[in-house]
């Protein structure tokens, strides 16, 4: 098995090669650096001849790009590099993933992310909702010294089905790894400002039975985990008036790595995030891998 | 025999003891002084009716609608003050729902609760028809086009359907489903909005005040500002949100009836100053029919539109938070019912994801557009006053129950001047009670006639109360 990373010909998404390189260590794979040009024009069309110069330049300084990067992950990791002209950088990357039989997918965080956050891009967005392989986001400007390793993933749970379709490729790459799993919930709940005639508490009754729910999601991923002879670390349940508060809630620790499911609207086998997902993802300090739904 | 209706008897008269819900929270502190429980008073209870209810009134009442103010005001305020000593005698937080099941037994809480179906379900309703007129004068007066009147208007007042009223119903639920709730800071500037544009209406409808206009004060005589009383009970309603901040409130014995009776002077004064200067500035005659009454009468005392314009605007901002918050109320309620298996289980299904009760709010937000969008506002504003007036009228026989039943109860309120108190609340209610059409009577006999029948055939066999049952998981 391999771990694929996408970088991008002007050196962006450098950051994603830390983050790879990190995974193909702890799980002792080989990695494949692979750097996509895009040609939006395609060869053949009237304007490829005028676009040959650009491109050729841009094939250089993916070279260049890929030279760099070849520095970053750890030594004991085997590393491959392609380099690659595609209309869809996105699906081209996929494409690269499957020749290769990757595990999991690496691509950086758009160049507007806060430092040290994630946020989709172009490619990740559309890697998210059609790519059927795990798709890992590294922050931007994540950074990862050659002896770091992954020391705890934490399995995002909101229902049944989530914990159903992660289980497996969660569990199978905590053996891997060599690491615990921790299991947390997100959740946002806002009390209105006034009173009402269902009084000032009316919601408690709603946040319970959630949470009662909640629990009982978390205690049978709990056991269903522990089956498959993964410790399970932590269960957490953070909410919070907004999503930036929620997961500020949990104690994050360098090492840690979300993983996160599609959402059940999505179509089999497509990477389809649920409403809240972004919105979570986009203030988390640690990199998110996401799950394709089974 | 005897022994069986005694037993039937106990059995719809069971009462759910308090320690069966759990608190989530910590104990609450009691943090809230005289000051922000004011603003909660004034907040939940100025503008719900005030921007349409003249409408209504004024052709029953004539210039004596001010008075009509005055009486729906004092009986607001005795009714609240019973509310406050039933919240204060129940060490939880909930709806009068809650505190009757606790207090008065199952079937007066299914009475109750079919009741503030029509206190908040219907209510929600006819704010939102408010609101569609205050739209279609906003758009008038920015743009000069309306919403076609087939589509604007309940087929009982000329149209096909209330559309916008529908969409903003739909738009409030689909806030309420992802979790949206009014905080602290847009209640704030809520609040301000609704006080500053009547403000704005007394200062300029009273240029146009004509001592004429009040010249023939109550031409149908009292029976007439009787009759509109109980149309205006409607824009008072939301001061029982004071009685159910109890538990949070410092020194509530001394705090709570100083709220209450300070918030209702700051509203009813304001309400009587709108409703003085409106009837002095038009004839009385001129009131019916009027859409979007208030902004009319800005237009025809200034002969400018901008006056109209910048109060249609404060309208139509601060009557789309009514109704979020009122509809909120309704879903709320509905899913304490569900969790006591009064309602079926799917009103207490929450979602995992959003943390709401989403199918119990489409079912509300269904309801409650349907009747928006096909029933005229002066049908809604009556049946939601008898409801509320019923339901505050249970209220306060409950607190003469329980002084009665349980003398030693502790009660972190307690109305003064009992008997009396109670009992004038009770005797206010009545009378503005009397006031409604026979229509309205027959309507809510039959709703309640209704819930009854539903209780008998589900809640009597199947409430926790009775099964002992907890919740069952509700996953969606």
């Amino acid at each position: 098995m391999t771990v694929v990373a996408g970088i991008g010909p002007d050196g962006r998404g450098m950051h994603a090669v830390h983050l790879a390189g990190r995974i193909a260590a702890s799980t002792e794979e080989d990695l494949l650096l692979c750097c996509v040009v895009s040609d939006a024009w395609g060869r053949g069309s009237a304007a490829s001849g005028a676009d040959a110069d650009w491109r050729r330049h841009l094939e250089g300084m993916a070279t260049e790009a890929m030279a760099e990067a070849r520095t970053i992950p750890p030594p004991e990791v085997r590393v491959d590099a392609v380099v690659r002209t595609a209309r869809s950088v996105p699906r081209e990357l996929v494409t690269a993933s499957e020749r290769a039989d990757a595990s999991i997918l690496v691509v950086g965080s758009a160049g507007d992310a806060l430092m040290g956050h994630v946020a989709l891009g172009n490619v990740s967005t559309w890697l998210l909702h059609r790519a059927s392989l795990p798709v890992a986001l590294s922050p931007r400007s994540f950074w990862s010294e050659p002896t770091d390793r992954l020391e705890r993933l934490v399995l995002a749970v909101d229902s049944d089905a989530a914990v159903d379709s992660a289980l497996d490729a969660t569990t199978l790459l905590a053996r891997r790894a060599g690491v615990g799993l921790g299991l947390v919930t997100f959740g946002v709940r806002r009390l209105p400002a006034l009173p009402d005639g269902g009084g000032r508490r009316a919601d408690d009754a709603v946040y319970e039975a959630w949470r009662e729910q909640i629990d009982a999601f978390q205690a049978r991923a709990a056991s269903l985990v522990e089956e498959t002879g993964v410790p399970v670390t932590d269960r957490i349940v953070a909410v919070a008036d907004s999503w930036r508060g929620a997961v500020n809630k949990v104690h994050w620790r360098e090492g840690d790595m979300l993983v996160m499911t599609s959402s059940r609207e999505g179509p089999v086998r497509r990477i389809f995030l649920g409403s809240n997902a972004p919105r979570i993802m986009g203030h988390v300090p640690v990199p998110v891998l996401t799950l394709p739904r089974r | 025999m005897g022994a069986q209706q005694s037993s039937f008897a106990a059995q719809i008269f069971r009462r759910m003891p308090v320690g069966r819900r759990p608190h989530t929270e910590e104990g609450l502190k009691r943090t809230i002084g005289l000051v922000q429980l004011v603003g909660f008073g004034v907040g939940a209870t100025v503008g719900t009716g005030i921007f349409f209810v003249l409408t209504e009134a004024v052709p029953n009442a004539g210039p004596g609608v001010v008075v009509s103010f005055v009486i729906a005001a004092v009986t607001a305020g005795l009714t609240a003050l019973c509310y406050a000593e039933l919240a204060g005698s129940v060490p939880v937080s909930g709806s009068s729902y809650s505190y009757a099941y606790a207090t008065l037994g199952e079937v007066v809480a299914m009475v109750v609760a079919a009741c503030l179906l029509l206190e908040y379900g219907v209510s929600a309703s006819a704010v939102a028809v408010g609101w569609s007129e205050y739209l279609n004068q906003l758009l008038d007066n920015l743009f000069g086009v309306q919403i076609p009147h087939d589509l604007s208007y309940a087929p009982e007042a000329g149209g096909v359907v209330n559309l916008p009223a529908m969409v903003l119903v739909v738009l409030c639920a689909l806030l309420l489903i992802r979790g949206a709730s009014e905080s602290a800071t847009v209640n704030t500037i809520m609040v301000g909005i609704k006080v500053a544009v009547l403000l704005l209406f007394i200062a300029i409808a009273a240029t146009g005040w004509n001592s004429d206009n009040l010249a023939d004060f109550a031409p149908f005589g009292v029976a007439g500002i009787q009759a509109a009383s109980a149309t205006i009970f409607f824009s008072y309603i939301g001061l029982d949100a004071v009685s159910t901040a109890g538990d949070e409130v410092k020194d509530p014995a001394r705090t709570m009836p100083k709220a209450i009776i300070i918030s209702l002077i700051i509203v009813s004064t304001l309400y009587v100053a709108v409703a003085l200067t409106a009837v002095a500035a038009q004839p009385w005659q001129d009131f019916e029919g009027q859409q979007a009454g208030l902004a009319q009468i800005l237009e025809n005392v200034t002969g400018s539109t901008w006056p109209s314009t910048v109060l249609a605007a404060g309208a139509v901002i601060s009557i789309f938070s009514i109704t979020l918050v009122v509809m909120y109320g309704q879903t709320r309620i509905l899913f304490t019912m569900g969790r006591d298996r009064m309602l079926p289980p799917i009103f207490a299904r929450v979602n995992p994801r959003t943390l709401t009760p989403i199918p119990n709010t489409i079912i509300v937000a269904t309801v409650v557009a349907l009747i928006a969008g096909f029933i005229p506002l002066n049908w809604l504003l009556d049946t939601v006053s008898i409801g509320t007036l019923v339901a505050f009228m249970v209220v306060s026989l409950g607190v003469i129950i329980l002084r009665r039943r349980a003398p030693d109860l502790e009660r972190t309120f307690k109305v003064p001047l009992y008997p009396v108190l109670p009992l004038l609340s009770i005797a206010a209610c009545i009378y503005v009670l009397t006031g409604l059409a026979l229509v309205t009577w027959v309507v809510f006999l039959i709703w309640v006639a209704v819930a009854l029948a539903f209780y008998f055939s589900y809640g009597f066999r199947r409430s926790t109360l009775r099964t002992g049952a907890g919740d069952e998981e509700a996953t969606s």
